[in-house]
Formats: structure tokens, C-alpha cells, sequence
């Protein structure tokens, strides 16, 4: 089946709510063109804001995408999503399951509240990635995210599980109230990283923050090789590259279980 | 019939349902990933007294492992879920976290899923550290060596035990000579292993006993030892019968498994003292997958 494809066709600075998209469970094309949407205080058909072909609602393109078009990916379950320019605000919001992948720039709060699933973001995201939702109490629950280039500040609040993957810099006040979950920035960090943090492994090539933690006398590599194959293997590129990283393990202010590895 | 100059006899080895499981054991080097492996499966030769019956698939190399550290991979074989479960933990538990430098994966994918390192963990006191990466769950064990890594759960899929066919032959060397042959063809296949030890049987039983309290006794129909006195299924000029038992994960690897290791053994230069191959069954009533010798060959 073709990919259900929507190539966005307005010019203008109005918001739209795409929240909908997670929710098409037709194929018959001539409904999803004729479903109504808001943007600004109008209602309008699909069809008059988007040139939309194909039929597969389990594989969606949004092409021509800008950061007007927030909330992509909005609770999505079991589809895949590829996006073609950037993601407004809320981009795989509440995410449970499926696959969103972003050539462009996220704007602020992505994968907010996130439960499962895996997003690619091919370009730099916002501010607040992975922070908390509205009424919950956790950032991201589960779920691998990889973003190629730079991260905004008050990014990763109370991570419970997960991956997490940066290819490039994080801004200050990341990683806060880390409580398990596994983060790899391949860049530099921001100030006031992993405050309070309970748990979780941290891989880093950013030597500034390794002071705060214990040094490991005895670093064994299979978990960290391990992890190391399956995250190359997730991404298909040879991310990480060090097979010999400095392990720490433990803070030493308050002696939590947070582990480090110095790529 | 004959294949090769090999004589196959019209008959069928009969096997029966049973759950499988298979699991990834990886270490620093080959030398202890084996010490791991051999450890788990032995004393793992038939569920009659064993609980499981087990054995090395493969070798894997650094390339096909999770941890890209070489390994083997097992096959484990029960006939029910729980001893499946039970005999998989402890043999887990006291064979590979205790070896030194080994890591443990499943080697399986399914919906149903057992138990690998999920109670394991608890040997971590606490200190233990689980890691999800995608739909699957990892336990960091500290241990004094380091960090025994083992996968949370592993699954559990329908498969055959009990595919099997005798060597008669005329002598016992020559016997055994393609027994190791058929075992060293059957090493090479994926997806089937032959428990017993070196792969090879030579005590095959028959349902029953004189003894009440057994459930199983040696089937002298082919015991050469008994030619005289009982009614034996042996020739005159048969002095030795060995048997290799086959499990495996679907009826089309035993087939394999059977075939090649038969063709193996016709162009061997033991064949000329390979009588004819036979194959055990208990009539064809008890077990639910017949393994026709012939129709296999054909």
C-alpha cells in the first residue's frame, strides 16, 4: 500500500493542531479529505489545507512541514510518521508506540510525556525536550529518541526509562530529577546537568561534568559494548565509536547510583 | 531402499510435541563461553530424569552475538512450560552467572515469554540495574568479576523431541565412526540439537518394564547381546546398534537433519559395514510426529 502522504499547501503563520493524524484509522482517502480541522478560529476539509494521495494510515508523510504544525505525533499508537521540513511545538506528544521521523527541526517540548516508540529527529530540537506534560510527573517513560544535532535547555526532566540519544550539544538544566534511562550526548553540556538525579547511565565525550562523580576502579565493558552495538545499530551509523570509555559510578555529593561513561 | 548403497528400512521414527527455548551465552573469549555452555547443558540428556533436554546449536561468532563477544547458542527442550521455566533459571543461575566474564541473551522471539534473568536479578541485592532498549529488558548483575548482562525473558515456541534413527551394523567401531559423522554433519545445521552425550545413544528403550516402578527398560529387539533369547529385530550379522536422537523447532529441520546426516553416512567408507537403518517407535500410537525414513529420502 502507498504511504498516506500529506503535503501541507498554506502559507500563512496561523497554528495548526495535527493532533488528528494520530488518529486516521481509514484508508478510504475521500473521508480523510473531508475530515474537519481547525486552524485559527475556522473549520476547514483536510483536503483544502493539504494535497493529500495514498492510502496507508499506518504510514503517513506530512511533507512540506513547518513549525506551525504543532502536536504531530500527538498520543500516536503503532504507526509511522515521516516528516519532511520541521515540527511545531508537542511533536510526539504522549507518544505510546510507532515511529516518527523528522527532517527538519523540532520545536520546543517534543516527545513530551512520551510512553514507548521511537523518534528520529534529523535537525535540532527545542527547548524542554522530554519535559513534563500537563498532570504527569514523569518526562519520558519509555521509548528511544535520537536527535543529530542540538538539544535546548530544561530538556529530559525525570526520565524513568528509556534512550535517549544526542549527537550534538545540551543546553543547561538537563536531565533533571533523572530517575533511570539511559542518555548519550555526543556534544558538549550545558550547566546544572543530571541535578538530583537518582539513577540512570549517562555516555558522554563532555569531560566538564565527570567531577562530580566516582571514578569506577574496574571498568567491565560488556554492558557498555553492548549497548554501544545496539545503539549504532538503531541509528545505522557508526555513532558511538569509543570502545574504551572511563567509567564512574556514583555521585559524590549524595553517593546516588548514577553511572558515567567518559567516551 | 537403498541410498548410496546404504540399506533404509521401511519404517518411522515417531516424535512428539514439545517447548523450546533458546538462549545466547557470550563470554570474554570462546574458551569460556564453551566452560558456560557445557556446564548449562549437562545432565540434560532426556526429560525422563533430566527435566530438560538441551544442547549446543552453533558457535557464534563476535558478528552474530547481542554483545559482539563470541558465544553458542542452546536449545533447550521440555514437555511442559513450567519445567521449561524452572530447569532454564536454575541452570542459568548456577552455570553462567557464576562463569566468569559470560553474558546471556534470548535467542528467540515470540509472544510467549519465560523467565531468563527476571529473578535472577535478585542476586543484585538491590544494586541490580535494568536497561530497556526497545521492547526488550536487561539486567546489569554486579558481580565480583564485574557485570554479569542478562536478558529479562526469553520466549517459548512449539517444537519436536524424539526424532531418531539406529545404526545397524556390523561392528561397533565402524558403528560409532558414523554415528560422528551423522552428529558432525547435524552440528552444522541450525535449529536442531542431539542431546545425548557426543550426540549418540546407545541404551534406547522401550516403553515398560518387568520391574513395576519402571517406566522404561532397554529395547532388546535391539540388543545384539539378546539375539538368541528374545525376539529380536537384528540379523545375524548385527553386532552394534546406535541410535541419535533429534529435537528440533520444526518437523522440516529434523527432516533435514535425518537426510543430510543419512547421505553423509552413505558416502562414508563405514557404510560398508552399515547394515541397514532403522528407526524407534512404539507403534505410532504415542507420539504425534512419525518421521518416515524412506518418504524423507526420496
Amino acid at each position: 500500500m502507498k504511504p498516506l502522504v500529506f503535503k501541507y499547501k498554506v502559507n500563512n503563520r496561523l497554528i495548526l493542531d495535527m493532533s488528528w493524524l494520530s488518529n486516521i484509522n481509514t484508508s478510504d482517502i475521500t473521508e480523510i479529505k473531508n475530515k474537519k480541522i481547525l486552524m485559527g478560529n475556522k473549520t476547514f476539509k483536510v483536503s483544502e489545507l493539504f494535497q493529500v494521495t495514498g492510502c496507508d494510515c499506518n504510514n503517513i508523510k506530512v511533507l512540506k512541514s513547518n513549525s506551525y504544525l504543532v502536536n504531530i505525533g500527538n498520543d500516536l499508537k503503532n504507526k509511522t510518521i515521516h516528516i519532511e521540513g520541521d515540527a511545531g511545538l508537542g511533536l510526539a506528544k504522549n507518544m505510546n508506540s510507532g515511529k516518527i521521523i523528522l527532517k527538519g527541526n523540532a520545536a520546543n517540548v517534543a516527545c513530551s510525556g512520551m510512553k514507548g516508540g521511537s523518534v528520529f529527529i534529523y535537525g535540532n530540537a527545542g527547548n524542554g525536550l522530554c519535559s513534563l506534560p500537563t498532570g504527569k510527573n514523569e518526562g519520558i517513560s519509555d521509548g528511544f529518541i535520537y536527535v543529530q544535532k542540538n538539544v535546548g535547555k530544561n530538556s529530559i526532566t525525570r526520565m524513568r526509562r528509556g534512550n535517549i540519544v544526542i549527537g550534538g550539544d545540551i543546553g543547561d538544566n538537563s536531565c533533571y530529577e533523572l530517575i533511570s534511562g539511559s542518555v548519550t550526548v555526543l556534544g558538549k553540556i550545558g550547566k546544572s546537568f543530571c541535578k538530583k538525579a537518582k539513577r540512570g547511565t549517562i555516555f558522554t565525550r563532555d569531560t566538564s561534568i565527570a567531577k562530580d562523580y566516582i571514578k569506577a576502579n574496574f571498568t567491565d565493558l560488556t554492558f557498555y559494548n553492548f549497548y554501544r552495538i545496539k545503539i549504532n545499530k538503531m541509528i545505522n551509523k557508526v555513532l558511538i565509536k569509543s570502545r574504551q570509555p572511563v567509567r564512574y559510578f556514583g555521585t559524590r555529593k549524595d553517593k546516588k547510583l548514577v553511572e558515567l561513561f567518559l567516551m | 531402499m537403498k541410498i548410496n548403497g546404504l540399506n533404509i528400512e521401511n519404517t518411522f521414527a515417531e516424535a512428539f510435541n514439545m517447548k523450546a527455548s533458546r538462549i545466547i551465552v557470550t563470554a570474554d573469549n570462546i574458551k569460556w563461553a564453551k566452560n558456560a555452555s557445557l556446564s548449562f547443558t549437562g545432565f540434560a540428556t532426556s526429560v525422563i530424569a533430566c527435566g530438560v533436554e538441551a544442547g549446543i546449536e552453533k558457535e557464534l561468532k563476535k558478528t552474530q552475538t547481542p554483545d559482539g563477544r563470541p558465544g553458542y547458542s542452546i536449545l533447550l527442550f521440555s514437555m511442559s512450560r513450567s519445567q521449561l521455566e524452572k530447569q532454564l533459571e536454575t541452570r542459568a543461575g548456577q552455570c553462567i552467572l557464576t562463569c566468569p566474564t559470560t553474558a546471556l541473551f534470548s535467542g528467540l522471539e515470540g509472544d510467549d515469554m519465560i523467565p531468563l534473568g527476571k529473578n535472577l536479578k535478585y542476586f543484585g541485592d538491590g544494586y541490580q540495574i535494568s536497561k530497556k532498549i526497545g521492547t526488550r529488558r536487561f539486567w546489569r548483575i554486579p558481580v565480583m568479576d564485574g557485570e554479569f548482562l542478562c536478558e529479562e525473558k526469553t520466549a517459548r515456541v512449539p517444537a519436536i523431541g524424539g526424532g531418531n534413527f539406529l545404526l545397524l551394523s556390523k561392528n561397533r567401531k565402524s558403528c560409532l565412526a558414523a554415528c560422528e559423522i551423522a552428529v558432525n554433519v547435524m552440528s552444522k545445521l541450525d535449529n536442531v540439537i542431539t542431546p545425548f552425550p557426543g550426540g549418540v545413544v546407545r541404551s534406547g528403550s522401550k516403553v515398560g518394564s518387568k520391574y513395576k516402578a519402571l517406566i522404561a527398560s532397554t529395547n532388546d529387539a535391539f540388543c545384539p547381546s539378546l539375539k538368541g533369547i528374545t525376539e529380536s529385530n537384528l540379523n545375524a550379522n548385527v553386532s552394534s546398534v546406535m541410535e541419535i536422537v533429534i529435537n528440533g523447532l520444526s518437523k522440516e529441520d529434523i527432516d533435514k537433519a535425518i537426510r543430510e546426516s543419512l547421505i553423509a553416512i552413505s558416502k562414508s567408507k563405514y557404510k560398508k559395514d552399515i547394515l541397514s537403518v532403522s528407526a524407534g517407535n512404539y507403534g505410532g500410537k504415542l507420539g504425534q510426529y512419525h518421521f518416515h525414513l524412506r518418504e524423507i529420502l526420496k
